[in-house]
C-alpha cells in the first residue's frame, strides 16, 4: 500500500510537470491571439487537472487505510521507518513547489486572457456607443417621445 | 444640358473616376509592404442632377477626395499598451544584466561564498590564534571578500551610467521626433483642404511618429475629432506639441524646489543646499519651527525639525526601530546627513551665511540629488516629471510613467537604487558586526597608536546629534569602555575606565552619553584618564588622546603601549578605533589600514582581567565566527529592518533580483500580447490586403471599361443622328 502511495505521489509530480508545460504552451497561445489552439489545449489542461484530482481521491484512500483517521500526507510520512522519511519529505517539497508553479503560471494566463477580454469588450462598447442615438429622448415626427431601446438593435431605428 | 453631349461628358467623368480608384488601388498594392502604411480609397460622390424631362438627370460621378483607413480610437487604445510594453521590454532587458551580475556573484568566489569563506578564516583563527599564515589567509579572504562586493557595487553603478545615456539619448530623439510632428502638423496646414485634399501620405508619417514617440514616453494624442487640430500631451498632462509649436524635455542634473505655506518668511532670503548624489528624491517636510534667533544651531531642542521621504511625501523615514526620523534645519556649520547627501541652509546669495527668517511648519522642499527629466513650459518655467515608483509600488501619476523613459529611470533609480541600498546595508551591518566585537579584542601586540577611522563635522555637539555627523551615531548608547596602559618592558601601568562625570549636562555620574557628550569630551575624558594613571610628574607625553581632521586619535610616547576592554558604549567601534573594517558601505568598505598592514593587529583574544593577552585566547575570534549563524537586524529604507543572517539577507537580495526580472518579463509579455491584439485590429483595418485590392481592380477596371464603352454608345447615336437625311 506504502509503495502504491508513493507511485500515486510520483505519478503526480509527473503530471504537476506536464500541466505546467500546457499552461506555458496555452500562454504562448494566448501571447499570438490565437484562441482555437486556447480551446484545444484548455480541455487537456482540464482533462489533466480531472485526473490529477482522481489520483488525489483515489491516493487519501490509501492514506486512511495506512493511517485510519489521518488526513494528511504528514501523517502517512510518520508511519514510514525514520530513513525513509526525508526522501518522502523532498517528494511532497517538490510536488509543493511545482503546484506553486502551475498556480503562477494558471494566474498569468488568466491575467492575459481577461486583459485581452477586457480589451475586445471596450472595443465593442465603443462600437456600440458609435451606433447607438447619443440623443435618448428627442420628439418623434408625432409630436412626442418614443420610448427608445437602450441597445443597439437592426430593425429599430429613428428614421 | 441633358444630350448625348451629356452622356459623353458622364462616361468622361466616370473614365476619370474609374482612372482615379484604379491609381489609388495600385498605390495600394505597390504599398503592400510599406510599414506604416494605410490603405486608401477614393470617396465617389454623384455629380449635379439636372431638371429635365422626365425628371432629374445626374451628370455622372466625381471622385471627391482620396481617404485613408484610419481607426483613431483602436490607435489611441494601441499607444497605451504599447508604451507600457516598452516600458517593461527596457527594464526586463535591463534587469536581465543585474540577475546575471549577482547570479554569477553568487558562484563559487561570490560574495555569498566569499562571506562563508570569511567566517571560516574566522573559525580556523580560533584553533591557530597566533599562526601568522592563518592570519594573511584571514587577510586574503577579506580582500577577496571585498573585491567581489566593489565589484558588484560598481557594476551595478555603472549599469546606472549606461541608463543615464540611454535616457539622454531618448530625450534628444523625443524633441527631435517632436519637432518633425510639428513640421508635418505645418505642411498639413498648407496642404490639405478639408473634403477634397487630404494629405495621407503625411498623416501616416505623423502616425508612425506619434507611434514612435509612445515607445519613449507615455502619451495623449487629442484631435478634437479634427485631425488638423492636433495636441500631444504626457498622460499627466504636461503640453508636449501643440499643431506646429513644440514644448521641450530636458535630462538635467539635480536641484532643489520649494514649496512654502502661506506667510512663511523663509523665501525672503533663505535657500536649501545640499551636497551629494542618491538614487531617490527627497521630499523635506518641516514638521516644527525653530525658537527664534536659534533656528539653525543645530540644537534638536531648538532648532527647526524635518521629516524626509524618499517617495513624495507617502512615507518617511525611519530608524531601525520604526521611529519616524527627525533631523534639525542647520547652517552650513551645523549641516546634517541623510542617507550620504549633506544638507544645509542659508542665504540666496551666500551658503555659508544662515538666513534670516527659519522655515515654517509646513514648508517643502524637494531635493533630487541626481538628473531627472525637466519639461519646459517656457525657457524659464520647467516640472519635474522624471518617473517615480511609491513605496506602495504604484507609480506617481503626475510624471512620466510609460515608454523606455519610465524603463530606464524606474532601473536606475528604483530597482538599482534598492539593489544598492541592500547591498550597502548588508556591507554597513558586516562592518558593525564585526568591529563592534573586534574592537574589544587584543591582537598579538599591543597598540602604540590608534586612529579612528570614522569622522565627525563637528566635534563640539553631542555624538548622537545628527549634526555631529558621526555616521555610526544611532549605535552609541550610555556605558563605559576599559582601557589598559603599559610601559616600555611591557608592564601594565594601569586599566581604567572612562570618567565623563566633568563633562556634559550630567556631572557626576561617570559613565558616557551619547546623548550628552561630544568628541572634544571623549578626548577629555581619555586623556584625564591617562594623566590620572601618571602621578606628577607625569613622563612627557606617555598616552595623549587628539582629534585630527574629525577623528580620534590615541598615541603613546616613550615606549608606552595601550590596549582595550569591553566597551558597553560602541565609541571604539563607533570611531573606528581598534576595529576590523573601515568605511561604511559596499563602495567603501575596506580592512582597516593598520590591520591591512599589520597582520598581529588582528584580534582573535582578550585583556583578561589582570590586562593579560593569554596565548591561546580566541574569544573574539569565537564571536566573530559565530556570526555566520547570527540573525541580525539589517534596516533598509525601504525594506524596514530585517532578522536574518548576513548570508540569508544576501540570499533574499539574490531572490527579490530574479523575481523583479520574471515580473518584469512577465508585464512586458502581458502588454506586448494586448498591443499586438490592437495593432492587429488597426492592421485588418488600415493593412493593404492584396485579395481585397485585386477584386477593386477588377471592379474599377470594367467600371472603366463600361464608361468607355459609354462613349462609344454615345458615339453610335451620334452618327445615327448625323446620319438621318431629310
Amino acid at each position: 500500500m506504502k509503495r502504491r502511495i508513493l507511485d500515486s505521489l510520483n505519478r503526480q509530480k509527473n503530471a504537476l510537470s506536464l500541466l505546467a508545460s500546457l499552461l506555458g504552451e496555452e500562454f504562448s497561445y494566448l501571447r499570438q491571439g490565437n484562441p482555437q489552439a486556447v480551446s484545444g489545449i484548455e480541455l487537456s489542461v482540464q482533462d489533466l487537472l480531472r485526473q490529477i484530482t482522481s489520483e488525489r481521491v483515489e491516493m487519501k484512500s490509501m492514506i486512511q487505510a495506512v493511517a485510519p483517521g489521518a488526513a494528511r500526507l504528514t501523517a502517512f510520512i510518520q508511519t514510514l521507518p525514520e530513513a525513509e522519511r526525508p526522501e518522502v519529505a523532498a517528494l511532497l517539497e517538490e510536488l509543493d513547489r511545482r503546484e506553486q508553479n502551475c498556480a503562477t503560471l494558471a494566474a498569468k494566463n488568466f491575467e492575459l486572457a481577461l486583459a485581452l477580454h477586457d480589451q475586445s469588450r471596450k472595443l465593442l462598447t465603443f462600437l456600440h456607443g458609435k451606433i447607438n442615438p447619443e440623443q435618448k429622448e428627442t420628439y418623434t415626427a408625432r409630436g412626442k417621445f418614443p420610448k427608445t431601446k437602450r441597445g443597439a438593435a437592426i430593425l429599430q431605428g429613428r428614421l | 444640358m441633358s444630350g448625348i453631349n451629356n452622356i459623353m461628358d458622364i462616361a468622361r467623368k466616370g473614365l476619370f473616376a474609374s482612372q482615379a480608384a484604379i491609381e489609388v488601388t495600385g498605390q495600394n498594392i505597390s504599398n503592400v509592404n510599406t510599414v506604416g502604411y494605410s490603405r486608401r480609397y477614393v470617396r465617389l460622390e454623384e455629380s449635379l442632377q439636372l431638371d429635365y424631362r422626365p425628371g432629374q438627370i445626374g451628370m455622372g460621378v466625381e471622385a471627391a477626395e482620396v481617404l485613408r483607413h484610419f481607426d483613431r480610437f483602436i490607435e489611441t487604445n494601441y499607444l497605451d499598451k504599447s508604451t507600457m510594453q516598452q516600458r517593461y521590454d527596457t527594464l526586463f532587458g535591463s534587469l536581465k544584466s543585474v540577475d546575471s551580475l549577482l547570479y554569477e556573484s553568487d558562484k563559487v568566489g561570490g560574495i555569498s561564498s566569499s562571506l562563508t569563506q570569511f567566517f571560516s578564516d574566522w573559525q580556523k583563527l580560533t584553533t591557530e590564534t597566533d599562526n601568522y599564515a592563518v592570519r594573511e589567509t584571514l587577510l586574503a579572504d577579506t580582500d577577496n571578500l571585498l573585491s567581489v562586493i566593489h565589484q558588484a557595487d560598481a557594476q551595478m553603478t555603472r549599469m546606472q551610467q549606461q541608463a543615464n545615456e540611454f535616457i539622454q539619448q531618448d530625450v534628444n530623439d523625443i524633441n527631435l521626433i517632436l519637432d518633425k510632428i510639428a513640421g508635418i502638423n505645418g505642411q498639413l496646414k498648407q496642404v490639405e483642404i478639408p473634403g477634397q485634399n487630404n494629405a495621407n501620405a503625411l498623416r501616416d508619417d505623423r502616425d508612425r511618429l506619434v507611434r514612435e514617440l509612445a515607445g519613449k514616453l507615455d502619451i495623449n494624442v487629442i484631435t478634437r475629432g479634427n485631425e488638423q487640430d492636433f495636441t500631444i500631451t504626457t498622460k499627466a498632462g504636461h503640453t508636449l506639441l501643440q499643431n506646429d509649436q513644440t514644448f521641450s524635455l530636458k535630462f538635467e542634473g539635480p536641484r532643489v524646489t520649494s514649496s512654502l505655506v502661506a506667510g512663511s518668511t523663509f523665501g525672503a532670503d533663505g535657500k536649501l543646499y545640499f551636497d551629494g548624489m542618491d538614487d531617490f528624491e527627497y521630499t523635506i517636510d518641516f514638521v516644527s519651527a525653530g525658537t527664534a534667533g536659534s533656528e539653525y544651531s543645530g540644537d534638536p531642542a531648538t532648532a527647526a525639525m524635518f521629516r524626509v521621504s524618499l517617495d513624495g511625501g507617502k512615507t518617511w523615514l525611519k530608524d531601525e526601530n520604526g521611529v519616524e526620523l527627525q533631523f534639525p534645519a542647520g547652517d552650513e556649520a551645523h549641516l546634517v546627513e541623510v542617507r550620504g547627501v549633506k544638507i544645509w541652509f542659508g542665504q540666496q546669495g551666500s551658503s555659508l551665511t544662515p538666513p534670516s527668517n527659519g522655515p515654517e511648519v509646513g514648508d517643502d522642499f524637494i531635493v533630487a540629488p541626481k538628473s531627472g527629466v525637466y519639461w519646459y513650459q517656457d525657457t524659464s518655467t520647467s516640472e519635474n516629471i522624471t518617473p517615480q515608483i511609491y513605496a506602495n509600488g504604484e507609480d506617481n501619476n503626475r510624471r512620466i510613467t510609460g515608454g523606455s523613459l519610465a524603463g530606464f529611470f524606474n532601473f536606475r533609480d528604483n530597482y538599482i537604487g534598492q539593489y544598492r541600498d541592500k547591498l550597502d546595508a548588508l556591507a554597513k551591518e558586516l562592518i558593525w558586526s564585526v568591529n563592534s566585537i573586534h574592537s574589544e579584542g587584543a591582537g598579538l601586540k599591543k597598540l602604540s597608536e590608534a586612529t579612528g577611522t570614522y569622522q565627525v563635522f563637528d566635534s563640539t555637539v553631542p555624538l548622537v546629534n545628527d549634526t555631529s555627523g558621526l555616521f555610526f551615531r544611532d549605535k552609541l548608547q550610555s556605558g563605559n569602555l576599559q582601557f589598559y596602559v603599559y610601559d616600555g618592558t611591557g608592564a601594565m601601568v594601569g586599566t581604567q575606565s572612562l570618567d565623563f562625570s566633568a563633562y556634559g549636562i550630567t556631572p557626576g555620574n561617570p559613565n558616557f552619553d551619547p546623548e550628552n557628550h561630544s568628541l572634544e569630551d571623549v578626548r577629555d575624558a581619555f586623556n584625564d584618564a591617562f594623566n590620572g594613571m601618571f602621578p606628577p610628574p607625569p613622563p612627557a607625553v606617555p598616552v595623549q588622546a587628539s582629534i585630527v581632521n574629525g577623528s580620534l586619535r590615541i598615541a603613546s610616547g616613550n615606549g608606552h603601549t595601550f590596549g582595550f576592554g569591553q566597551d558597553s558604549t560602541g565609541l571604539l567601534a563607533g570611531l573606528g578605533i581598534n576595529t576590523y573594517f573601515s568605511g561604511t558601505d559596499a563602495t567603501s568598505i575596506e580592512i582597516n589600514s593598520a590591520v591591512a598592514s599589520n597582520t598581529s593587529l588582528i584580534n582573535a583574544g582578550h585583556y583578561n582581567g589582570a590586562g593579560e593577552i593569554n596565548k591561546g585566547d580566541n574569544l573574539i575570534a569565537l564571536d566573530i565566527a559565530a556570526l555566520k549563524d547570527t540573525k541580525l537586524d539589517i534596516h533598509t529604507d525601504f525594506g524596514g529592518t530585517s532578522h536574518q543572517t548576513l548570508s540569508e539577507f544576501y540570499n533574499a537580495l539574490v531572490s527579490s533580483v530574479g523575481a523583479d526580472t520574471s515580473g518584469a518579463q512577465f508585464n512586458f509579455s502581458y502588454q506586448n500580447s494586448l498591443a499586438q491584439d490592437l495593432d492587429a485590429q488597426q492592421q485588418s483595418l488600415s493593412g493593404v490586403n492584396l485579395d481585397e485590392e485585386m477584386s477593386n481592380l477588377i471592379k474599377f477596371q470594367h467600371s472603366y471599361t463600361a464608361a468607355a464603352k459609354l462613349i462609344s454608345t454615345a458615339d453610335q447615336m451620334l452618327q445615327t443622328l448625323l446620319g438621318l437625311k431629310p
